[in-house]
């Protein structure tokens, strides 16, 4: 688990309800053991709740996902390190996707 | 946790915003609208717009669904709490919303049964659990949260729980958009898409605002350096004369979003033909109620509910805030009679809300310095 370094307060965690409700906000979590639908996930400080799983399934034990209102709704695939721009390589930056 | 930290790199930040400074003409002002009310959030929790030229100003939009709920909206719901039989379920923030005579949280401290979830599933649990009672849960949200009520009905029709039922409130993004771009109010240069919304409906929807409407769009996520790149990406478009739906939030978003979900959602709800936004009046096909085939589980079918439309009061501005025409600091009302603490329009309400950003952020005391110095 890359649970280190993390603060509470800087993170949207499962006990602070902050962004429950609004439009656009979700839960990252990490998969801990799966049970048909549901899934077992952890947040970044170790509260741990049930998560419904269907709309992400197949899922397995260790990815992440996004989650909303207890239901996951997308996996959060390995983001790469962002770089610091290169003017001399602009084209390199910004570095995730465009339209295909 | 990976996934975060990566994205708060102040040394990273910095040249980015250097590159955006780079890409900025000195000699026009640009309006970049960010849809997402956790893009607000973030925008002021981490001070972005410090890391901006002057020329470029941010304005808020309608994509926080407990600002947009009609007063109206939150007295139905509040009929419905009131019943004897009914547990009333709802998220948090939801309860702090003021209708015309008050919020849900003072009619639970009247007697009302009335109980805060996180998650749709649990107001379905506690309808297992009170066989003998009718638990209502009251739904709110954009695409982000729709898919999470519409897996639960199903969920409750497929064990046949028969003492559950919806109060649907969810809203779709693009009406309002597009109802904006139509407004002669307000003049934008350019979109930040909403990020999460997006890991549902995915980015293909936002491609009318470059082909009928001429104007770039960036869907992104939540984290500093995320809206840093996004606000990049939609500076060179301009620069380039470019004008195109482009992806900051890949590691999330498909651009084809998310299928399973979207077939839940077909399956439980369908569009209302128009639905009352708060500031914005009624916009055409921009709101969810459950389908036919979901119509046993309809609150608004199941009890009867005011359904009255409530005006705002005389002093909230919300609705002028919420459409980007006003600053949260420049409503009358603001940080006086209006505060988190005692909220007297929905943008104080929700920590999401454009008002409360400013407010808990202490953005308010800058931004009143700097409105008389800018373009």
């Amino acid at each position: 688990m890359e649970l280190e370094n993390t603060s509470q307060d800087s993170y949207c965690t499962l006990d602070h309800d902050g962004c429950v409700v609004c439009s656009d906000a979700g839960i990252s979590l990490r998969v801990i053991s799966i049970d048909g639908d549901n899934a077992l996930c952890e947040d970044a400080v170790g509260n741990r709740t049930e998560i419904a799983v269907e709309l992400v399934k197949p899922v397995a034990t260790g990815e992440v996902l996004l989650t909303h209102g207890g239901v996951a709704i997308a996996k959060v695939q390995k983001a790469e390190m962002l770089k610091a721009p290169d003017r001399s390589r602009a084209d390199k930056l910004p570095t995730e996707g465009r339209h295909p | 946790m990976k996934y975060v930290d990566e994205f708060r790199n102040a040394e990273i930040a910095r040249a980015i915003s250097a590159e955006i400074a780079a890409n900025t003409d000195p000699q026009r002002h640009y309006k970049l609208m960010e849809v997402c009310g956790g893009h607000t959030h973030t925008i002021y929790r981490h001070g972005i717009k410090d890391l901006l030229p002057d020329q470029i100003e941010l304005v808020h939009g309608p994509g926080c669904p407990v600002c947009v709920l009609p007063m109206g909206r939150v007295d139905d719901g509040i009929a419905v709490a009131e019943r004897p039989e009914v547990i009333f379920t709802c998220f948090g923030d939801m309860m702090r919303v003021p209708g015309s005579k008050g919020n849900l949280l003072e009619v639970k401290a009247e007697g009302a049964d009335i109980r805060m979830v996180y998650s749709p599933l649990d107001a379905l649990r506690i309808a297992r659990e009170n066989p003998d009672r009718e638990v209502v849960f009251y739904a709110i949200g954009f695409e982000t949260t729709a898919p999470s009520t519409a897996l639960t009905l199903q969920r409750a029709k497929k064990e046949g729980i028969e003492n559950f039922s919806v109060f649907c409130n969810h809203v779709t993004i693009v009406p309002p958009v597009r109802a904006l771009l139509d407004s002669p109010d307000l003049r934008l240069d350019a979109f930040i898409g909403p990020g999460h919304v997006s890991t549902v409906i995915g980015c293909r929807p936002y491609e009318f605002m470059p082909e009928d409407y001429g104007k770039p769009c960036v869907v992104a996520g939540f984290e500093p350096l995320d809206l840093l790149q996004a606000i990049l990406m939609l500076m060179r478009q301009l620069d380039e004369d470019r004008c195109e739906v482009e992806n900051q939030y890949s590691r999330i978003v498909p651009w084809e979003g998310n299928l399973a979900a979207l077939k839940s959602m077909a399956e439980v709800f369908e569009l209302r033909p128009y639905f009352e936004w708060r500031g914005m009046g009624f916009i055409a096909q921009s709101a969810l109620k459950l389908s036919d085939a979901y119509a046993d589980f309809d609150a608004e079918l199941r009890y009867a509910v005011p359904g009255v439309r409530v005006a705002d009061p005389k002093a909230c501005q919300c609705g002028e805030v919420l459409k980007g025409v006003l600053k949260p600091w420049e409503c009358k009302v603001f940080g006086t009679a209006c505060t988190p603490e005692h909220p007297l329009g929905t943008l104080m309400v929700s920590s999401e809300g454009a008002c409360a950003a400013y407010y808990n952020f202490g953005r308010k005391s800058f931004e009143k310095v700097e409105i008389g110095t800018s373009p």
